[in-house]
């Protein structure tokens, strides 16, 4: 695939998926506390997740030539780039400020890093830039 | 590498410093929620420590991404470093927003998402300006 665009689309399908069993085994186990109900965690997650896979695709086209590696490795690379600055960035305020709801939707944070991984291989599998 | 550190750790510790006094006008003086702490007031010597060693920390290792993406970010210069501070503006705060708001946490994150903006700009502007790919 050529686009961002539809790349993202794919990548946020999967992302959606990925986020939305987490959040939902989450809450069911009451790994996370303080949820509304799992009907709206998991329309939530679908919806917003689905959402940002398409704008991150869409970053990804454009950043494609200075992120290193190749294939699936570069999709990689930006997935991670995701989580460390969305996740791992979110975590550290969490903690530096020490608020005990926060650090445990950090938990949630910290474990969300498949969902990127998902994200990364899909795009990393199926953007390929026009020469 | 050593340009690039450094530019960063100045980009870092500018923005830490503002999102400092702004994060101390909202929590302290307005009375607004702070994102991170349920805490009606936040002590200031907190507030302080973590904003501008984060702020230097953050600051550092998003340059070092700078430096790795330079040539894929559009604009020139100090738009260049605007432009890559909006992207991680829209990965490290305007992300969260909607979820914020959902789960009923709209004034803290909509606060987060305002400070982080002026915050960012602050730290795109800097690390454009400071920063000078080797030729």
């Amino acid at each position: 695939m050529k686009s961002g665009l539809a790349v993202g689309i794919i990548g946020g399908i999967g992302m959606a998926i990925a986020a939305t069993i987490d959040m939902v085994l989450s809450v069911m186990t009451g790994w996370l506390v303080g949820y509304p109900s799992i009907e709206t965690v998991a329309i939530i997650s679908l919806g917003a997740n689905f959402f940002w896979g398409i704008v991150f695709g869409i970053i990804y086209a454009r950043l494609y030539d200075s992120i290193p590696s190749k294939g699936i490795w570069k999709g990689l690379i930006y997935g991670i780039m995701i989580y460390l600055f969305s996740n791992i960035y979110l975590v550290s305020y969490g903690i530096a400020y020490g608020d005990p709801f926060v650090i445990n939707w950090n938990i949630g944070a910290i474990g969300g890093i498949y969902v990127f991984i998902t994200f990364g291989v899909i795009v990393g599998i199926l953007y390929k830039k026009e020469s | 590498m050593m340009k690039i550190l450094i530019a960063g750790t100045i980009a870092g510790l500018f923005s830490g410093v503002l999102a400092l006094f702004l994060t101390l006008i909202n929590n302290a003086v307005i009375g607004l929620p702070h994102i991170y702490s349920t805490a009606s007031i936040i002590p200031i010597q907190n507030i302080a420590i973590n904003e501008i060693l984060l702020g230097v920390i953050w600051g550092i290792i998003f340059s070092i991404f700078y430096s790795i993406l330079y040539n894929s970010i559009p604009g020139q210069g100090v738009s260049k470093g605007l432009v890559y501070s909006m992207i991680v503006l829209l990965f490290s705060h305007i992300r969260w927003v909607p979820y914020n708001v959902y789960y009923g946490f709209a004034p803290s994150g909509l606060t987060s998402a305002y400070i982080g903006f002026l915050m960012f700009a602050t730290y795109g502007l800097l690390l454009g300006h400071l920063y000078k790919p080797p030729k």
